[in-house]
Parts: C-alpha cells; sequence; structure tokens
C-alpha cells in the first residue's frame, strides 16, 4: 500500500471535466428542455382532444335536438306498441280461456242419460271469489299487497250431476257413459284413490223419499267431476 | 448539501469529491518530451492497493507549445491520447520557466499575500531568504485572470488552488516538518491552456496539473529501500540540468529543495570525459566496469552533492527529529557505484538506485529513466486518492 | 449544491436544468392535470351522448317497424274491442239483455233476468300494461228446459264466441217437471284498471 504523497494540484475542480462522451451539463438541461417540450406537447394534444370530444358532442346534441320530436313520437310508439301488445297478450288469453264447449258437453250428457234417471240437477258451480292481496310483513310491520289480477294462469271447474233413481245400475251405466270419449274434452277421470281430487267424486248416494206415483224405493245421488281447467294462456 | 432534518440531526448529500470505489485507473504524462520520441507516459491501475503498470510509453506532445503570453493562451489547442492511454482521468507533469516549487512557511506565505508581494517578481528575490528550497525565477507580470475570493487567498487551504494576481498557485503542508509547507505555482494562462489540453467527452481528462519536480517526489515512496528505512529517507534527483533533494520523514515528505551546486548531470559528466579524456561511450564502460579509478576526477564533482545531502540530513535529524536510514538515488546511470561507495564514506548511509517501475506488476518498459516524472505524477494522485 | 462555486458553464447547465424542470412541472400540473381531468369528464360526456344518440337513431330506424306492429296489434285487437260490454243506460246487465235476450228467448228461455256482478280480474301479461282487462259476469236466470239451456249455448258459443260460461245450474222444479230452473253466468270482456298514469 502507498504511503502519503504530496501533490501539488494546480487544477482547479472547476476545471475538472469528464471524460465520459454522456456530458450531464449538456445530457441535464436538454433531458429538462425535452421534458418541457413534451409537456406542452402533452398539453396541446389534450386540449385538441377535449375540444374534438366537445365539438362531437354538440354535433350530437344537435342532431338529436333536429330528431327529437321524431324520436318522441317514435318513443311514443314503441311505448304504444307494447301497451297493445300487452294488451292483446291479457285478451287472448281470456279468448282462450272462451274456447271451452259446453254446449256439446250438455247435448251429449242428454245422449247418455238413462231413461231410468232423473236428472235434477246439473251444475258447473262458480269459482271462488278472488283474493287479490296478501299481507306480507317488512321490517316488523304488516303490509297488504294488492295485486293488479291472479297470479294463477288457470281457474279450475267442477260439474256436478244430481239425480234420483230406483237403483245404482243406471247411475253406474252414466258414470261409465261419462268416461267415454264424447266427455274427454270436458271432464277430468281421475280415479286412484290415492288422489286428493278424485274425479268422480260421488258426494251423495242416498235414499230419497218418493214422491207420487214412483215405487218405494228412489236413491238420490250427487256426483261432482273435475272439469278440465279454465286456461287463460295461449 | 446540509439538509436539516431536527433541531440536533442534518443530512449532508454530496460533498466536495464522492468516495471513489471501485479501481483508479490514471495516466500519468510527462510535459516535457524526450527528443525524438514524445512525451513519456504510463498508465497505471490500482485497485485495492495492487498497482499495475498497463502500458508505458511515448505520446507525440501537443500540436502548440507552451504559451508564454495571454495572447498565446487564447489559442486552443487539444491533445489526442494514443488508444492505450486513454485511462479516465490523467496527471500532467508541466515545467516552464514560470512553474515553481518552492519550500516556505504558512506565516510567511500570508504575510506575502497580504502585503501583495506574493505575486510580484520584484519581490521573490527579497522573500527568498526566507525560503528554503528551490529558487522562484522572477518572471514578467502576468494579466489578471478570474480571482479567487479573498478570503479563500488570504486563509489559502491545503491542496486547493488560488488565483490571485495573475498567477495560480496551491500549497500543501509538509507534515512533521516544523511548520514548512510546499507551495507550487505558475502563470494562470498557462494553467488555464493546460486545463483546455485535454477537452472534455474524451478520455482521458485532466484531474491534475502538477510541476514536475513535485511530480518526481512521489516516485521513492514504493522503493524497497524506502519501506526498508521505515519511510525515513533521503532522495537525491539528478536532472541534466540540476540536483533536486527531497527528504521524508516516517514516508511523508519533510523536505523539498534545489542543490544549486554541481550544474546537473550533463554538467557533471563533461567535466569527467574532459577529466578522463573518454568519450560517452568509454566512459560508461571505464565507469562502470571499473577499468580506471576515475575518483580523483569523480569525487570533486561528487563532493558537494554528497554534502548538500550531509547538510539536509543534518536538518532532518537536527530539527524535525528523523534520522534517514538511506540515500535513493535516481538519474544517476554513469559511475553510480562510486556514487554508492562515496556516499557510504561520508554520510555512512546506502544508496540505493531508483528503480521507476519498482511496486508496479506489469512489464516495465526500456529506458525506464525518461518515466520518472510521469510515473511520480500518476502516483501523486493515486497516494492522494488512497489518503482521502 | 453551491452555484457560485460552479464553473460557468455547469452554473449555467444547473441554472437552465432548474428553470426548465420547473417549466416543466408548471405545465403538467397548471395545464395538463386539469386538461386531463376535463378531458376525462369530455369523453364520458361524449360516450354518454353516443349512446343516447345511437338510441335516437335506433328508434327512428325502427319506427317503420313499430307502425306495422301496432297496425297488426290493432288488428288483433279489434274483435276483443268488438266484443267488450259497453254500458247501456249506464248498466252493464241492461247491455247484457240487449245482446243475448233474443237468442235466449228463441232458444226457449222464459222470464230472463239480468244481474251484473263485480268484475273478475284477468291475469296480468308479462309486461303490465296501462290499460288491464277484465271480465264482467252476468247472472242470467230464466225458466226453461234442460234443452232450451243447451240451445241457447250453443247459439252463444257460436255466434258470440269471446263470451264465456262462467257457472251454469239448471235444477229441476218439482211443480213444473218440464221447466227447469236455468240459472248461468255469462262473462264479457270489459275494460278493468289503469296501471299507472
Amino acid at each position: 500500500m502507498m504511503t502519503k504523497t504530496c501533490h501539488l494540484n494546480l487544477l482547479m475542480d472547476s476545471e475538472r471535466v469528464s471524460s465520459s462522451p454522456v456530458r450531464l451539463r449538456i445530457m441535464l438541461p436538454t433531458a429538462a428542455i425535452l421534458v418541457s417540450v413534451s409537456m406542452a406537447i402533452w398539453w396541446l394534444i389534450l386540449t385538441g382532444q377535449d375540444i374534438l370530444a366537445k365539438t362531437q358532442m354538440s354535433n350530437l346534441r344537435d342532431d338529436m335536438e333536429r330528431h327529437q320530436a321524431e324520436n318522441a313520437k317514435a318513443i311514443a310508439d314503441a311505448e304504444m306498441a307494447d301497451e297493445l301488445q300487452s294488451q292483446l297478450e291479457q285478451l287472448e288469453g281470456y279468448g282462450e280461456s272462451c274456447k271451452r264447449r259446453w254446449s256439446e258437453t250438455l247435448a251429449s250428457l242428454a245422449e247418455v242419460m238413462p231413461l231410468k234417471v232423473q236428472l235434477t240437477k246439473f251444475e258447473i258451480p262458480a269459482p271462488p271469489p278472488q283474493v287479490l292481496s296478501f299481507v306480507t310483513v317488512q321490517k316488523g310491520k304488516k303490509r297488504t299487497v294488492k295485486l293488479w289480477g291472479p297470479t294463477n294462469k288457470t281457474e279450475s271447474v267442477s260439474m256436478v250431476i244430481a239425480g234420483r233413481t230406483p237403483k245404482e245400475t243406471p247411475v253406474i251405466s252414466l258414470m261409465e257413459s261419462l268416461e267415454g270419449d264424447a266427455f274427454t274434452n270436458s271432464i277430468v277421470i281421475a280415479k286412484d284413490p290415492r288422489n286428493p281430487n278424485p274425479s268422480p267424486k260421488v258426494r251423495s248416494f242416498r235414499q230419497d223419499i218418493p214422491q207420487r206415483g214412483e215405487g218405494s224405493r228412489m236413491l238420490a245421488f250427487e256426483i261432482e267431476y273435475t272439469a278440465k281447467e279454465r286456461r287463460f294462456a295461449k | 448539501m446540509e439538509i436539516k432534518l431536527t433541531k440536533d440531526r442534518k443530512l449532508t448529500l454530496g460533498g466536495k469529491r464522492r468516495k471513489r470505489r471501485g479501481k483508479l485507473d490514471i495516466t500519468g504524462v510527462d510535459l516535457v518530451p524526450v527528443e525524438g520520441k514524445g512525451c513519456p507516459a504510463v498508465r497505471i491501475v490500482e485497485k485495492k492497493g495492487v498497482l499495475r503498470l498497463l502500458a508505458a510509453g511515448y505520446v507525440p506532445a501537443p500540436s502548440d507549445p507552451v504559451p508564454d503570453s495571454w495572447e498565446a493562451a487564447a489559442k486552443s489547442c487539444t491533445w489526442a491520447f494514443p488508444t492505450q492511454f486513454q485511462s479516465p482521468a490523467a496527471a500532467l507533469a508541466v515545467s516552464s520557466p514560470d512553474v515553481f516549487v518552492a519550500q516556505t512557511t504558512l506565516s510567511a506565505l500570508k504575510s506575502d499575500i497580504s502585503s501583495g508581494t506574493h505575486n510580484k517578481q520584484e519581490s521573490a528575490a527579497s522573500a527568498g531568504s526566507r525560503r528554503i528550497g528551490l529558487r522562484r525565477e522572477p518572471r514578467p507580470a502576468a494579466q489578471q485572470a478570474t480571482p479567487s475570493a479573498p478570503s479563500d487567498i488570504a486563509e489559502p487551504k491545503p491542496g486547493v488552488p488560488v488565483s490571485n494576481g495573475g498567477m495560480r498557485f496551491v500549497m500543501r503542508p509538509l507534515d512533521g516538518s516544523d511548520g514548512f509547507i510546499l507551495e507550487a505555482g505558475l502563470p494562470e494562462y498557462q494553467a488555464l491552456w493546460y486545463s483546455r489540453l485535454l477537452p472534455e467527452g474524451r478520455r482521458p481528462t485532466a484531474v491534475s496539473i502538477q510541476p514536475r519536480q513535485a511530480a518526481i517526489a512521489s516516485c521513492p515512496v514504493l522503493q524497497k529501500a524506502f519501506s526498508e528505512a521505515g519511510g525515513d529517507v533521503l532522495a537525491l534527483f539528478a536532472d541534466t540540468g540540476h540536483f533536486s533533494i527531497a527528504g521524508y520523514k516516517g514516508g511523508s515528505m519533510v523536505l523539498l529543495r534545489e542543490c544549486r551546486v554541481g550544474g546537473g548531470m550533463s554538467s557533471i559528466a563533461e567535466k569527467l570525459k574532459k577529466g578522463l579524456g573518454l568519450d560517452d561511450e568509454m566512459l560508461s564502460s571505464a565507469l562502470d566496469d571499473n577499468l580506471i579509478d576515475p575518483r580523483p576526477v569523480l569525487d570533486p564533482l561528487v563532493a558537494p552533492i554528497i554534502d548538500e545531502l550531509s547538510a539536509s540530513k543534518d536538518y532532518l535529524s537536527g530539527k524535525l527529529g528523523c534520522e534517514p536510514k538511506a540515500v535513493i538515488v535516481s538519474g544517476v546511470d554513469v559511475g553510480f557505484s562510486h556514487w554508492s561507495s562515496f556516499c557510504e564514506e561520508r554520510m555512512r548511509l546506502k544508496m540505493a538506485r531508483l528503480d521507476v517501475f519498482e511496486g508496479l506488476l506489469g512489464v516495465p518498459p526500456q529506458c525506464a529513466g525518461d518515466f520518472l516524472v510521469a510515473t511520480g505524477a500518476a502516483l501523486a494522485v493515486i497516494g492522494e486518492e488512497e489518503a482521502s | 449544491m453551491n452555484l457560485g462555486g460552479m464553473a460557468p458553464n455547469s452554473r449555467r447547465s444547473a441554472l437552465v436544468t432548474m428553470a426548465f424542470s420547473l417549466l416543466a412541472a408548471g405545465i403538467y400540473f397548471l395545464a395538463v392535470s386539469p386538461t386531463k381531468t376535463r378531458l376525462e369528464k369530455s369523453s364520458k360526456a361524449l360516450s354518454d351522448h353516443r349512446a343516447r344518440h345511437a338510441t335516437v337513431m335506433k328508434n327512428l330506424a325502427s319506427s317503420g317497424t313499430v307502425a306495422k306492429r301496432i297496425e297488426e296489434t290493432e288488428s288483433a285487437l279489434k274483435p276483443f274491442r268488438d266484443a267488450m260490454l259497453e254500458p247501456l243506460l249506464e248498466s252493464l246487465a241492461m247491455r247484457a239483455k240487449s245482446l243475448v235476450d233474443a237468442m235466449a228467448q228463441e232458444a226457449g228461455l222464459a222470464d230472463l233476468e239480468y244481474e251484473a256482478l263485480g268484475q273478475r280480474a284477468l291475469p296480468v301479461p308479462g309486461r303490465m300494461p296501462r290499460q288491464l282487462h277484465s271480465r264482467e259476469p252476468i247472472r242470467i236466470t230464466a225458466r226453461g228446459s234442460y234443452q232450451a239451456a243447451a240451445s241457447f249455448l250453443m247459439r252463444l258459443e257460436r255466434d258470440m264466441p269471446l263470451v264465456a260460461l262462467e257457472a251454469l245450474s239448471i235444477t229441476a222444479v218439482q211443480a213444473t217437471p218440464e221447466t227447469q230452473r236455468v240459472e248461468m253466468i255469462l262473462e264479457w270482456p270489459v275494460k278493468g284498471a289503469v296501471t299507472r298514469q
């Protein structure tokens, strides 16, 4: 290792220059100028883009204003079209529900009615009243919510035949006839004992008070059939 | 740059000089060209304390001579180095009649400055009585360059060059020398000329401009004899025209002076040839091969120089409490053995020849003596970097 | 950094660097950044406008299709509108009577009485229309035979397909075995509630 030397250096620190071709005193100002120029150019570009965006926006706004009336009419028409379509959908559903031919059922029933059976009642009961509201609990408070219409698109229908007969056989014959093809479109036969709603369901089958001119024994029956449900949809 | 973090703590950024990391790659150049060859240059790389000689050779001298006026200095001249010498940094050892190195005291220097006689040539002679060492020749008054700040001039800092009155000078204390400083200077226009010689952006650029006389004083520090003597040595530098004597105490230079007797090696050689009746060719073989006894002719020529050495030795031992244990000599290529025996007889000191490239790894060139100043210039910078 | 101690070139370089750095920072914070923010807003607004404009153009382009759709729907609605029960002298029963009484009498039903019952709502469609429709049940009680009832129903189903039979009851009367008590509820389509203004 060297000992200390006595270095008499007549070169001032400010005169020492770098041998690197990359001179900081050139590069730094150049870089600073370039950065400034870049910032200025960037700003100009951004300003140009901003002006362009605003011009385009203005053009679009003008075009929309020009077409405002037409557009309003088009929107109104579209809304009307949707409205009419919705109405039609609802009414078509109703129209579907009107396609049941009960006259045919009545006529067919008349044909299959045994002679020994005296029909005392033929009924298609009215559907139960509609419940168009329900109570809901929200945040601990009960609220009644009203509905514009039933949520179910079907209505159940039933058919009740009541009559009098001297014996069971004609009734059985009638019931067998009602299971025939003539009534396939109107009534539902569901005889499975596990079915909660069997069809037919004999409501009553009892002895009846005979009337003047009749024999001593008369049986009164009432049988309910489940009819094909009314559908309110196409 | 200082940033105050809290009331008591501050953070210092940057600083005057960054801590050097890695290797130091420097080319030392002697601006006095060798006739027919060019300016001697050596490239030395220092890494982890190991010095390696990368290249040694001759660089073509600058196209313009050293200017002797402001007008001549205004014309810029650039210098290009061959590839093998294109290190990042270069240390220039300069010489001209206007360059001076002088040993003086700090109080004398301040007194000169404050009285305004520091840079005036008329006072050079009168101030010489308070100076020990190299005599400064009076020169014509130089034009004013950018002067340094008055406080810098009034209180010059060691190693920091200052400009005043057209001159640029720098001083360093001689450690252990009982208050002496070593001062060097040259005209401002020459300093500016040298500083612009190696342009920015090209390798190398100048990191040091040193007087030749100061540069050679860095050479002995790598010598084996120097370390064996514990750094307490005398060094004799024999040049063609004069002799210089440097004294070292504990490895640090404490004395540098010009030896006024003897007239230089060329003068001694001429007198020897005349006295012995030999030509150049015969002279070296006659002296080195002991064909004849040159002592009757040689001793009177060498004795004054040895006396000067002896006086310097007495100064070191008497004033500075340093007993030199060896004498290292450079420039005495012919009849060294006689010089050595004379020195041993008179001073009881061994004389060792200075090997310019001792301590450097690498293949030394021939004519090693040509590279003494260049090597010294490079070693001066390396030594200062290491010390910092 | 001591500018005073620097060489003139380096000092100039440092000053230029600082000046242009400040300028660059100034341009960024005072010009670029606000303009960027403005541009972001403008871009967002522009994309909103574009979306709205595209919708307008789409509306205009489809106006022909919509008109055709309205025409077709109106045409499909006509039979239902024609079948709608409108009050006669503020009475829906009167209107029903005016529509079916002659038919019922021709079929052999007598002593016809008409009563309007409360409306029954129809299931609402997927998209809730403004004008809902419902059905108006009219109870008709009469005297007549099973065959007369069946005949009336047959004619009704043929001539007024949009009138539905909601309920029917043919009950024998002991006093007059040839004549039964016939009670039926017929439904007509009517305008219902308005869901929104």
